[in-house]
């Protein structure tokens, strides 16, 4: 009986595990594309010759930008 | 602060009474082709060698290439991952005949030759900024620090196959991803004997100067007769932090800065200015150039001065004392 409770518990796990792990990983993988779209965002605004002012501007867009992206995970 | 040079610094009653020098710059006047291709869309990076001036564009993902006097001759790469393709490139550097390229969206530096053959390449594990080669077997990168896990290193020595041989220089992080990034704007130049110097673009008037292998061999400020300017960045709850710049863009030529001065702009702003300064060994004011335009990026070489105005046009000049 113990066994048969113990296996069902490691099924149970395992199945879990398998079942959350996609998701996390396909999450994983979203907020990869956020950073890196979020660096690029960062590298064009850092390169612009626009002022220091527009360029903080530009910085926060991109910011804003990667809070609405994480948000949507 | 181990000082370096002998300078104005350590001569000052007799240096202070000397007027730094005065400089026009003369316009070359460019042959032009009709040349859709030679139009440059974001140029972010630009060098010399004896023969032709290398523009690193951002927005075209390529390298335009044009004669010393202007005309333009070919372009090299374009947008992707394979070799000789570039995605988002952010600094260029020559020696040896050779490009080295900071490939920022692909995350890795690419060398290739002056017609644009591809060489070699290595992954790195940032957002590359700046790229410079000491030597073949030594290329310094500077990346642009993200602050997703508080202070990184900024300096990045790796040897010709891409293999990780030292970090330095810590980010400058207080938890403000704007004013972080503004702070963390940095040139590298190549120096005499394997060294490279670090001038900082803002927040400071110190140049490091460190060996092939990252280490600290010295310091030098630049001369309080240069002045830097300081803008007031917004910051969060209405408040505002201070920025001051030191450079909006430079250039290193026979061990001579050359640091093109921020310039206030009419809507108060501080963007690319028209007056060049050029910084001795020692940090004392060795002249002033005044240009006809605001220049984003500048190269020089000798008498010559490349650069990029504010319509990213190519702009030569040659220096003349006044």
């Amino acid at each position: 009986m113990k066994r048969a409770i113990a296996l069902t518990l490691a099924a149970v796990f395992f199945l879990s595990a398998f079942l959350w792990l996609p998701q996390s990983s396909a999450a994983a993988t979203q907020a990869d594309v956020c950073y890196n779209s979020w660096e690029a965002c960062r590298t064009r605004a850092f390169a612009s010759d626009e002022g220091i002012l527009r360029t903080a501007l530009m910085l926060t867009v991109c910011d804003l930008a990667l809070g609405r992206c994480l948000l949507r995970i | 602060m181990l000082a370096i040079g002998l300078g104005c610094h350590n001569q000052a009653a007799v240096c202070r009474q000397v007027s730094p020098l005065q400089y026009a710059a003369r316009e070359v006047r460019r042959e032009t082709r009709v040349d859709s291709r030679s139009f440059l869309s974001r140029p972010v990076a630009l060098v010399c060698d004896e023969t032709r001036v290398f523009i690193l564009d951002m927005d075209d993902d390529d390298i335009k290439v044009f004669s010393r006097s202007g005309v333009f001759e070919y372009t090299i790469g374009r947008k992707g991952q394979g070799p000789g393709e570039l995605h988002l490139p952010s600094s260029l550097d020559i020696l040896g005949g050779r490009l080295y390229v900071a490939d920022s969206a692909n995350r890795r530096v690419q060398v290739l030759d002056t017609k644009g053959g591809y060489i070699s390449s290595f992954s790195v594990s940032f957002s590359p900024q700046r790229v410079m080669a000491l030597e073949p077997d030594r290329i310094v990168v500077l990346s642009l620090p993200s602050g997703r896990e508080g202070q990184e290193k900024v300096l990045h020595g790796f040897d010709g196959k891409g293999q990780l041989l030292w970090e330095a220089g810590d980010s400058y992080f207080s938890r403000d991803s704007v004013y972080d990034l503004m702070r963390n704007r940095w040139f590298i130049f190549r120096a005499p004997g394997g060294e490279f110097l670090l001038v900082p673009g803002a927040d400071g008037r110190i140049i490091r100067r460190l060996d092939a292998d990252g280490a600290l061999l010295g310091e030098t400020e630049v001369t309080g007769k240069y002045l830097s300017q300081a803008v007031e960045i917004p910051a969060g709850g209405g408040k505002k932090r201070t920025l001051r710049t030191l450079c909006w863009n430079c250039a290193s030529d026979r061990e001579k800065l050359f640091l093109l001065v921020p310039e206030r702009t009419d809507d108060g702003d501080l963007g690319p200015g028209k007056t060049i300064a050029v910084i001795d060994k020692a940090g004392g004011l060795e002249a002033t150039i005044a240009v006809p335009e605001r220049l984003t990026r500048i190269a020089v070489d000798g008498n010559t001065l490349f650069s990029i105005d504010i319509d990213s046009g190519l702009r030569i000049f040659k220096l003349e004392p006044r």
